[in-house]
């Protein structure tokens, strides 16, 4: 190779690695910031709302909760409550909350939020019909010891049976507990210990079109499956258990029923969190029923069903 | 008859014969300026005693202009009565002017052969033969063969292709006659250099649209090596990504609706470096024809675009080679005759340079970024032909194309952070590894037998492997040594290992039967077979692997068969019109369900005049293999996936209008419309990756398109230039994508506007330019960020991104110029070469690929920070770019 090609070729290398990335001027106007409200409710539950600002999504992680909003609860046009804040520790999330409303399913209820300086926001929602769990069973499919002495892996199916309402769209967010009662002494005491409390979390591995892991814990599904049919959902959960495990442990079921609200809201969440990062990958968008702002005002139903878990 | 009776009818009827042919030949010196047909007749009587009989009632009011100098009686008589239902005949010694007696039928015979090139036997594609005394012709078919039906008697044929000396040959034609017509170069001067400019970039027969070869080598190049992608990319209609990357879009199609062949063999992934250089060797193209709306019936299983590539077939003649060296790439090819003009090799071969300059400067450029590693990227391609003329009417060829690309990039990275933070002091060391591999292999192999049946009927049978395979690999490692408070260490790492592959196997039959002039019926039959195999071999992510297990996945593989038959018929009728009409049937089985397809195909053109011609078309097209895309940009990950279920074939109807206008002597416009409306388009749903199960992730929507697409021609002795511009907008709905609601397809442009000129400034030097301006891509950019916290479940509160509606936001415009020049060097050793230099994008446009969000961890006034920016990733600067040619 001659000089000239040889300088040549140093100068396309040099450029091309000059090329990689640079900061971008798009020229895109910055938003004003908007009320986010995250409000979810039950029956038999109250309500409790957050309420922050967006922020520059290049901004550092601090979130601005305002204390000074003004949250009125809605049925129709009637107004049902104000909601006030809520005497929370430090270093929680501060939180609006009602002190008589209890929510009816099927009834629709309109969020109201204001505060200095921002655009007011609302959004309207209302709690489905309970769908119950039938059936609730821990079985016990395979025990093998693990590499940590004195402890055994062992393989359960959870499985939990319920009749999906037909000719409706249906959402659910099904969680897994194990409580576990503190071992019993010699002569039969208990140790007096509170019950230790663990929930299932699902990887995203499992993500299909009808079914999302929670970050928190638990599956948020679709009907579109099983629709109008009964469903038995089967979770195959590896367990590490002490070998001479005495504690009685209980696997505790909960079921809500979804307002698609929610569904829509947290699955977008969830696959946002779990998108792998990779370099080229689409980015996940976000659902909001907040007019004028973002989050979610969502109601669901809850049922609770405990079975034991075979040693 | 005996011989005396022969001879006394001789002597009587000769005599009158002769008479009769001296006073046809006797020469007219006259100007007829608006003088009525009677009036005319009566003065060729007084003034040339022409012994004309005619019944005045019988004659049409009819004006003649014209001027007669030293014509023949009969000539004058000929123009006189053309287009008035008369004829004259020679009756008792007068010229008896009367009412055309109808005549029976001729007995048609029929010219057929091949357009070849004599220098090398090349069969030449879509090349004309043109009778000019029949005003009739036809163009040679994509195997260099014609046919046309003629009345028998003495004709003289053109036949002419671009770049190729002008033929005209004369003929007797009695019975079928089967011909070679041998066209010599006419463009070239030498074999390096193309000097005379009289030829289009791009010629159009009914709506396809032929790429010339010679023509495409002088456009700037990247890296030295010119490439037939980049001008299919200045078509009208016709998108790509930043630098050619993610392939090209047509009409509002995605990159996989597009069937690329080469020599009738499909080829799944026609790029090499994620599209910046296509498959496609220079060196080896023979033609390239490019169809986006009037589609035959032969064609199926793409919605958008055909890009019909054939490879030269070797020079049966004499020995021929090439070396091409520039700075990116370097490629050799030799062909020659087995035996001289009945068989023919080809071999060509093409591998990058680009490790040579990217390994120690990657090396470097990690070093000066806090890391070690170096990058590598490579590809080849490796073409091969073999033909045998078996007969005058059969040949047989081989085909072969192998390719493959290979990227590597590893890297580790060691900081170390100490901060105070509430009254302790932190101090921990941050170890971070990566090694990304990715190589995809291309194999395109076909064996093609042609067999001229029947002079008017020709038969084409093709078998066809394919095959993709692509691997990926990607390893990452993350490791916190805490030395203070305490001495901890927390390690993350990600393995993963994919692996895909798509492998088919085919068969088809045509047949193509001249009926009429300019009338062609065609049908034929395919069956193929499909192995489709994606899969992620292993996968571990930081979750499992905390708990020290692993995910291994096995995604099934699909076998199905498809099969397809179709019959088309090219019809002209009055004198302006031609009707195309045809039906592809498509089926497809999988797991057991087989779907299938009626593809109608219709096609109306109307010829204005010799240059000017409209269009009106409205075809369906079905696809049954889908190409799903985890990113943001086309990968080659991107998964092809068959039809299923799950994931029915896609399918498009397209109507269409459009005109072809001369506006000069050399200069022509193209303008045309669509309207495309798409059905069962299958996508991966929302933060899905290619990791995932595609079976379990997909969703399936509609799209639509429309727009105007405008294209202008000048070509000349010195100077070519083409323009093209596209009004455009591209719509697609997903149940699971943007919650359901429509949004722009990345590739909604509104505005494309390319150039491209070429400018002959001598025998020894070409110089070119190209510029393209597109509105940006549609794409979905942070708008703002907040906080979720779950009410009822325990957790600590995440950030989430808003990013508006989906693709609610644009990228820049993207606009590029690239210039190139050719020099004829002098020859050295008697061997012919030359030097290429070009510029790509001369301004130095940082159009972006991609934008994403790049965080930094930072101490800021003590406190560990996590710094923020949205950073666009360009890919290629301002580039020089040289390449030298020898031939011999």
């Amino acid at each position: 190779m001659g000089p000239g090609l040889r300088i040549f070729g140093w100068v396309f290398i040099l450029l091309l690695l000059w090329s990689c990335e640079q900061a971008a001027d798009l020229g895109l106007d910055t938003p004003e910031p908007r009320l986010v409200v995250i409000g979810v409710f039950a029956p038999e539950e109250g309500l409790k709302v957050e309420v922050s600002s967006t922020r520059s999504a290049l901004a550092d992680a601090t979130t601005t909760y305002l204390l000074n909003a003004r949250v009125e609860l809605f049925q129709g046009n009637a107004l049902i409550e104000r909601l006030e804040p809520a005497d929370v520790q430090a270093g929680r999330t501060p939180f609006y909350i009602s002190k008589n409303f209890r929510p009816i399913a099927g009834t629709e209820y309109v969020l109201k939020v204001q505060a200095p300086g921002f655009k007011p926001v609302e959004a309207q929602s209302a709690a489905p019909v309970l769908v119950r769990l039938n059936t609730a069973e821990a079985a016990l499919v395979g025990r093998k010891p693990s590499e940590e002495s004195g402890m055994d892996d062992c393989t359960y199916e959870f499985r939990i049976g319920f009749q999906d309402p037909a000719q409706q769209k249906n959402y659910y967010h099904a969680h897994f507990y194990l409580f576990t009662q503190p071992e019993t002494g010699n002569n039969g005491n208990t140790s007096g210990g509170q019950p230790e409390v663990r929930r299932v979390i699902f990887g995203n591995g499992l993500n299909t079109n009808y079914q999302i892991a929670h970050y928190d814990g638990g599956l948020l599904l679709d009907d579109q499956p099983f629709g109008g049919k009964y469903h038995t959902l089967r979770i195959p959960v590896t367990l590490r258990m002490r070998n001479d495990q005495q504690a009685p442990t209980t696997m505790v079921a909960e079921l809500r029923s979804l307002s698609p609200e929610y569904f829509q809201f947290y699955s977008a969440v969830n696959r946002q969190r779990g998108n792998p990062g990779l370099p080229f990958a689409e980015p996940v968008i976000l659902f909001s029923n907040v007019k004028n702002g973002a989050g979610v005002f969502a109601g669901y139903h809850a049922h609770f069903l405990g079975a034991a878990v075979q040693y | 008859m005996n011989r005396k009776c022969l001879f006394f009818l001789l002597a009587a009827v000769l005599p009158i014969a002769l008479h009769s042919q001296a006073i046809l030949d006797r020469r007219i010196d006259e100007v007829f300026n608006h003088v009525a047909l009677e009036a005319a007749l009566y003065r060729l009587i007084d003034k040339y005693e022409a012994p004309l009989v005619f019944s005045n009632d019988a004659l049409p009011s009819k004006d003649i202009y014209v001027s007669f100098r030293s014509t023949p009686l009969r000539e004058v008589l000929q123009y006189l009565l053309q287009d008035t239902g008369l004829e004259f005949a020679w009756v008792q010694d007068r010229i008896l002017i009367r009412r055309n007696a109808p005549k029976p039928a001729p007995v048609m015979r029929t010219i057929s052969g091949y357009l070849e090139d004599a220098a090398t036997g090349e069969r030449l594609v879509s090349g004309t033969v043109w009778i000019p005394a029949l005003q009739t012709g036809t163009v040679s078919n994509d195997f260099g063969f014609f046919s046309l039906p003629v009345p028998p008697g003495i004709l003289t044929l053109e036949a002419a292709f671009i770049g190729y000396q002008h033929q005209v040959l004369p003929f007797e034609v009695r019975k079928d006659t089967f011909v070679q017509i041998r066209l010599e170069r006419s463009l070239v001067l030498d074999e390096v250099l193309v000097t005379d400019l009289d030829s289009s970039l791009f010629s159009k027969d009914h709506g396809a649209i032929y790429l010339n070869p010679l023509q495409n080598a002088y456009l700037p190049q990247l890296g030295g090596t010119s490439d037939l992608l980049r001008t299919v990319h200045l078509l009208p209609g016709v998108q790509t990504g930043a630098d050619g990357v993610g392939g090209f879009f047509v009409r509002g199609g995605n990159a996989g609706h597009n069937l690329v062949l080469i020599d009738g063999a499909p080829v799944y992934n026609y790029q090499h470096a994620g599209g910046i250089w296509s498959v496609f060797n220079p060196e080896t193209v023979k033609s390239a024809k490019f169809l986006r709306s009037e589609f035959p019936a032969r064609y199926g299983g793409r919605l958008s675009s055909v890009l019909d590539v054939r490879n030269r077939d070797g020079n049966d003649q004499a020995l021929q080679a090439s070396a091409d060296i520039g700075l990116s790439v370097f490629s050799a090819h030799a062909e020659g005759p087995l035996v001289k003009g009945k068989s023919a090799f080809l071999v060509a071969y093409r591998r990058s340079l680009l490790n040579w300059f990217l390994r120690p400067y990657s090396r470097d450029y990690k070093a000066s970024n806090g890391e070690t590693g170096e990058s590598q990227y490579q590809f080849y391609d490796l073409n091969a032909k073999l033909r045998w003329t078996l007969s005058e009417r059969d040949q047989l060829a081989a085909s072969f194309y192998s390719g493959r690309d290979v990227f590597d990039n590893t890297g580790t990275r060691t900081d170390t952070f100490n901060f105070r933070e509430a009254g302790r002091q932190y101090s921990f060391n941050l170890f971070q590894g990566y090694r990304e591999e990715l190589d995809w292999r291309n194999t395109a192999q076909s064996l093609r037998w042609t067999r001229v049946l029947h002079p008017r009927l020709f038969m084409h049978t093709l078998a066809t492997f394919s095959r993709l395979r692509v691997h990926a690999g990607i390893s990452t490692r993350d490791t916190l040594f805490f030395f203070q408070p305490q001495a901890a260490v927390i390690a993350n790492w990600r393995l993963g290992e994919y692996l895909s592959q798509i492998q088919d196997l085919g068969f088809r039959t045509d047949l193509e039967w001249s009926v009429e002039k300019g009338g062609t019926l065609r049908a034929g039959l395919s069956v193929n077979r499909h192995l489709f195999q994606p899969g992620v071999l292993a996968f571990d992510d930081e979750d499992e692997a905390a708990s020290g297990t692993a995910i291994a996945l096995d995604f099934r593989d699909f076998r199905a068969w498809s099969a397809s038959a179709f019959a088309e018929r090219e019809r002209p009728f009055g004198r302006d019109w031609r009707l195309d009409y045809g039906m592809h049937l498509s089926s497809w089985q999988v797991d057991g369900k087989t779907f299938g397809a009626l593809e109608p195909r219709l096609a109306l053109y109307r010829q204005m005049s010799a240059r000017s011609q409209l269009r009106f078309s409205l075809t369906r097209m079905v696809q049954y293999q889908h190409l799903l895309s985890g990113a943001d940009v086309g990968l080659p990950t991107d998964l092809w996936a068959p039809a299923t279920a799950k994931a029915p074939p896609a399918s498009v109807w397209q109507a269409s209008a459009g005109m072809d206008i001369g506006l000069g002597p050399r200069i022509s416009a193209s303008l045309d419309s669509y309207y495309k409306a798409f059905s069962r388009l299958a996508a991966y749903s929302e933060g899905v990756s290619f990791l995932d199960d595609w079976e379990r992730n997909i969703t399936v929507g509609e799209g639509a398109a429309y727009g105007w697409d405008l294209l202008l021609t000048k070509s000349g002795e010195r100077l070519s230039a083409w323009t093209s511009y596209s009004l455009s907008w591209a719509w697609r709905q997903f149940p699971l994508i943007n919650q359901g609601e429509a949004f722009p397809f990345k590739f909604d442009r509104r505005h494309d506007l390319k150039l491209a000129v070429l400018y002959n400034a001598g025998k020894r030097i070409v110089f070119s330019g190209t510029w393209g301006y597109a509105t940006g891509l549609a794409v979905s950019l942070p708008v703002d960020a907040f906080t979720v916290t779950f009410n009822g479940v325990p957790g600590g509160p995440v950030t989430v991104i808003d990013f508006g509606p989906k693709n609610s936001s644009r990228l820049p415009a993207h606009h590029r110029l690239d210039l190139g020049m050719s020099i004829r060097l002098d020859p050295l050793w008697g061997l012919q070469q030359s030097l290429r230099l070009g510029v790509y994008n001369v301004y130095n446009r940082r159009n972006p690929l991609y934008f994403k969000i790049k965080s930094d961890l930072a101490i800021e006034n003590g406190r560990l920070v996590e710094r923020k920016s949205l950073v666009g990733v360009q890919l290629l600067p301002v580039l020089p770019s040289l390449s030298y040619a020898l031939r011999w």
